[in-house]
């Protein structure tokens, strides 16, 4: 239990951390569609189903925890962590110009604990749903004064955007039998956005000025899910996986103001918004797909998921609402643990994924749909003491056109996710 | 997703995907109610003070007295028998109003009443005595007038303060000095130019053939200012005095029609402008070397109107008016203030009560007009008075 409960301090420890870092200035940079909506919608996958461009929903490890399918959680032995840190770099680019930005982050954490070992779990975590952090930078001139005495000064005006939308998640998962689970989990989904803006004026006697727009918001959510396992289907010791989730609609009760700060950060005055309140409406989430294993050492994956954006409303931001198109992706990806015959190569130590995801994505700007293509490619590393592992991906991805003036943005990623699972974590002992 | 980020080379990629929210903007506020105020104020013991006379076509006529009276002698100098008195006066030439080469004539007068000059009102004139004297003021900035050559008895009154003020331990002399001499008045003869005297470099030296020369500051000194009603000030104008008999007033900034946040608000600039068509042909037909004294500021005071001139005195003023400093520019003839802090504050804690803006002048002794462009019909928008505010707007809210 004090290992245990050294992790669970260490996971909220780097979260708080890297909470309170992106409050800096200079932390808020990511791709820049995240500005639309509130953010670009993230992965929940854990990187081991990233490594392979799928979702995760239709297999799982015994030794890793997953919150891609409730129904997962019915599965488990023993007692799981997972933590998860990435760094992405979005290189993006119009006709105009680039730019670079390179985001560091912690990424999901949870805790999955078997109730009734290998037929009851329960899982808490936290997980990211969107993302919003981006930074534009224009220079501007104005032509400022009266008829006698005009100027033209030069100004920049900044806009910095961070946060998005996050779930807390509790749930269940049962498996029925040995070849059906299934699984629930309610969530709190808590919204939290500012949307920062400020002009810069190099000449005196013009003072750099600010405002800031706080959105905030709340509201449950319910997910739930089935996985079908069919082993010795094709031949002996094959599996064939069928997974699918539904994360039900969730409408959040958000608000908003306006702040600003003056007297060098000294004072921070708020001003009432004429439309402080109003509902987001967030599209019901479909995924599901198939993994099969010939064997123990091999799997190959084909998953999607379809997402309603096209339903998607946010009083606050009423003209990007057409933006929004219902989003489509599918994955298909392949492991191969070759350590599972003994051998004892170095390299068959690892644990290895690859794949590759489409993604139509959920914005349709000036006709133009900001599509995602991504490669991923990962291994895993095994403790040679107990079943933890850490499982490292990297991917590489391209998204959106710089067709219509559109922004295209090369993105590398790299994430890392560390296992907990058995001795070094916690077992129940009566089971 | 929480975490670190950093920025390389930032640019305005993807700035354009969405509608701004966000626009730096310029609103123009028209002043109204801008008005004239008679606030006459002091003109003691000012850096300054005035004599001469000129008659200004545009502002009217103007005889200026010039009031002045010398300290006693310290101690340690002495006043003797055969030592001359002088009057040396000093001044701003280029702060004359009328004709700079011309000749003014004065007369010296003896003032015949107590007077103190902090509380010497521009238009307060004192009885005058017997004339003692004259002299001329020609182009030279500076003279040496010999009080013992053209106003001996007043030389041989002062000489008997001065020598019984060494003799006497009991302070009676020092006081029958200050309330029973009253010291000299230059009373203009002719009307050539107003020149402002300095009063710290305006003294009195004693000399004395066999003893070194020593000099006496002044101890009071002010001026009584005579305008005369022959002004001819256009309609869509507003004459400002630097003596306050005319300053301008208005009541609002209007900001109350504008939506700005304190840390939106970037600059707000108040702009009046000159009448400088009307202040130029009025001198048409003057002498080319005939000037006004112009001045390079002006004050915007943010003040109780019960309490004038005292609330807007330059000096101490009282109840803690707000007072900012604006600059005249030559080059297209307004007077610009910074009222940034102002308007921050007005939005931040509303408008004070009792409270109204006035312009002035600097009052420092010397006499300054200019003609200030209301809000009048007749007068284009571009030559109102108005506020100028940049700002960051939400334009989406």
């Amino acid at each position: 239990m004090k290992k245990l409960a050294l992790i669970v301090l260490l996971l909220v420890f780097g979260t708080s951390v890297a909470f309170a870092q992106s409050g800096d200035a200079k932390a808020t940079s990511g791709s820049v569609y995240s500005q639309i909506g509130i953010g670009y919608p993230l992965s929940t996958s854990n990187s081991a189903a990233q490594s392979m461009g799928l979702l995760g929903v239709s297999f799982n490890e015994t030794f890793v925890g997953t919150i891609a399918n409730p129904a997962h959680w019915g599965n488990t032995v023993y007692g799981l962590g997972v933590g998860e840190i990435g760094i992405d770099s979005y290189s993006a680019s119009d006709g105009t110009g680039s730019v670079t930005n390179s985001n560091f982050s912690v990424g999901q954490f949870q805790l999955q604990l078997p109730i009734i070992r290998g037929e009851l779990g329960v899982s808490g975590s936290f997980t990211p749903v969107t993302e919003a952090k981006f930074r534009t930078f224009e220079q501007k001139t104005l032509t400022i004064g009266d008829n006698f005495q005009g100027e033209t000064i030069d100004f920049n005006l900044e806009n910095r955007g961070s946060g998005g939308l996050n779930r807390a998640e509790l749930g269940l998962g049962w498996r029925i039998n040995s070849n059906i689970s299934v699984g629930y989990a309610a969530s709190l989904y808590f919204l939290s956005m500012d949307d920062s803006y400020v002009a810069r004026f190099p000449q005196s006697p013009y003072r750099n000025v600010n405002f800031n727009i706080e959105t905030s918001g709340h509201s449950f959510g319910h997910r739930v899910g089935t996985f079908i396992r069919l082993p010795n289907l094709l031949r002996e010791d094959d599996q064939l996986g069928i997974g699918a989730t539904i994360n039900l609609p969730v409408e959040l009760n958000a608000e908003r103001k306006q702040t600003g700060i003056i007297d060098n950060g000294a004072v921070t005055l708020t001003k009432n918004l004429q439309n402080a309140d109003g509902p987001i409406k967030l599209p019901t989430k479909v995924s599901g797909g198939v993994s099969y294993s010939p064997s123990n050492m091999w799997m190959i994956g084909l998953e999607g998921l379809y997402e309603g954006w096209s339903g998607y409303e946010n009083d606050f931001k009423p003209s990007e609402n057409q933006m929004f198109v219902d989003r489509y992706k599918m994955g298909l990806g392949v492991q191969y643990f070759p350590y599972v015959t003994g051998s004892t190569n170095f390299l068959s130590n690892f644990k290895y994924r690859a794949g590759a995801s489409y993604d139509t994505g959920h914005l349709d700007i000036d006709g133009q749909r900001i599509n995602t293509l991504k490669f991923a490619f990962g291994i895993g590393i095994r403790s040679p003491r107990s079943n933890s592992s850490i499982d490292l991906s990297v991917e590489y991805g391209i998204r959106g056109t710089q067709t219509s003036n559109l922004v295209q943005e090369n993105i590398w990623g790299v994430r890392l996710t560390l296992n907990l699972a058995e001795v070094m974590f916690f077992r129940p002992k009566l089971q | 997703m929480v975490g670190l980020s950093a920025c390389e080379n930032p640019g305005s990629v993807g700035g354009d995907l969405t509608d701004p929210t966000s626009e730096v903007v310029q609103d123009t506020l028209i002043i109204n109610g801008l008005t004239s105020v008679d606030a006459t104020s002091y003109s003691g013991e000012l850096d300054l003070f005035s004599a001469g006379s000129f008659d200004d076509p545009l502002f009217g006529s103007m005889d200026v007295t010039g009031y002045l009276k010398p300290n006693l002698p310290a101690s340690s100098d002495t006043l003797k028998e055969e030592g001359e008195v002088l009057l040396r006066i000093m001044y701003n030439s280029e702060q004359v109003s009328g004709d700079t080469a011309g000749t003014q004539q004065f007369d010296l007068y003896q003032i015949n009443q107590f007077w103190r000059d902090r509380v010497l009102k521009v238009d307060n004139e004192l009885s005058l005595g017997q004339k003692l004297g004259e002299f001329s003021v020609g182009t030279e900035d500076s003279l040496m007038i010999n009080l013992s050559d053209i106003a001996p008895q007043w030389v041989d009154e002062y000489r008997m303060y001065a020598d019984s003020s060494k003799q006497d331990t009991t302070g009676a002399v020092d006081s029958a000095y200050v309330y029973d001499a009253h010291g000299l008045a230059l009373v203009p003869q002719n009307s050539a130019k107003i020149i402002p005297l300095y009063r710290d470099s305006t003294r009195f030296f004693i000399q004395h053939p066999e003893a070194d020369t020593f000099d006496v500051p002044l101890n009071r000194w002010g001026y009584y200012l005579d305008r005369g009603t022959n002004s001819s000030i256009p309609q869509i104008s507003i004459p400002l005095h630097s003596t306050y008999e005319s300053v301008l007033n208005f009541k609002s900034l209007g900001i109350e029609e504008l939506d700005i946040q304190p840390p939106g608000l970037s600059r707000a600039e108040l702009v009046l402008y000159e009448n400088t068509p009307a202040l130029e042909q009025s001198l048409v037909g003057e002498p080319s070397t005939t000037q006004r004294a112009k001045e390079q500021v002006a004050y915007l005071h943010l003040a109780n109107p019960e309490g004038l001139p005292e609330n807007i005195d330059p000096g101490a003023p009282l109840n803690n008016p707000t007072r900012l400093q604006g600059s005249y520019s030559a080059e297209n003839g307004t007077f610009r203030f910074d009222v940034t802090r102002l308007v921050e504050n007005i939005i931040r804690n509303g408008f004070p009560e009792d409270r109204e803006f006035f312009i002035t002048l600097p009052n420092d002794g010397v006499i300054k007009s200019t003609l200030i462009m209301t809000d009048d019909d007749q007068v284009p928008d571009g030559l109102k008075p108005k506020i100028i505010i940049t700002s960051l707007k939400n334009i989406k809210n």
